[in-house]
């Protein structure tokens, strides 16, 4: 198995039918996946042999995006992610929109006074990049509200 | 976190199987080749 030169995190391995099996690797998580079936069966008994190893089955939820396997397709989703954002925010209640935000608004950073808790803000932000991952839909509201992390206002 | 992206659009293409492991007890699989000494910290009561 050789380690992927653009992305230390991903190993590959070639059969000699010239099919591929392919290994991601997050700290303690894996994913294996690849159209050579012998290759990652193998695969998987040689991690079973060599550490102590738990077999996940199919791949369900990985570095916190939920993975829905079925004959027509994969569909993935950071739903309890997003529920668990809404939720710590105390915004749970609030009424969905089809539009984030009015991109006419001329947002300037130090307008109003300071935020008081830039800490909070920033936290949040942190937390919708990474749900633009399934939510692209949001990446640019996303990308406005990054621009004030720096100093945090009211406005 | 772009390379699972991709495979999962891999294995959907394709219709692959996708699989997840889990090692049980992360970091101590190394062997640690120097000598280590170790005392407990001031006040520890057992």
């Amino acid at each position: 198995m050789t380690r992927c030169e653009s992305d230390h995190s991903v190993f590959l391995k070639c059969s000699t039918s010239n099919k591929y099996s392919y290994l991601v690797v997050y700290v303690d998580d894996i994913v294996i996946t690849g159209g050579d079936y012998e290759g990652i069966k193998a695969l998987k008994q040689h991690l079973f042999q060599n550490f102590q190893t738990k077999d996940l089955g199919p791949l369900r939820y990985f570095l916190r995006i939920e993975v829905a396997q079925s004959n027509s397709g994969i569909a993935i989703s950071e739903r309890k992610y997003a529920f668990d954002i809404l939720e710590e925010k105390g915004l749970i209640d609030c009424k969905p929109v089809d539009t984030p935000m009015d991109p006419n608004v001329k947002l300037l950073p130090n307008q109003g006074e300071p935020y008081y808790d830039p800490g909070r803000y920033r936290r949040l932000v942190g937390k919708l990049n990474y749900l633009t991952l399934t939510r692209p839909d949001i990446s640019f509201p996303v990308s406005v509200v990054s621009q004030f992390l720096n100093s945090p206002c009211v406005n | 976190m772009t390379s699972v992206r991709l495979f999962i659009a891999m294995a959907a293409m394709r219709r692959w199987p996708l699989f997840q492991l889990d090692i049980k007890n992360a970091f101590l699989h190394g062997d640690l080749e120097e000598e280590i000494y170790m005392e407990q910290p001031p006040g520890f009561v057992a």
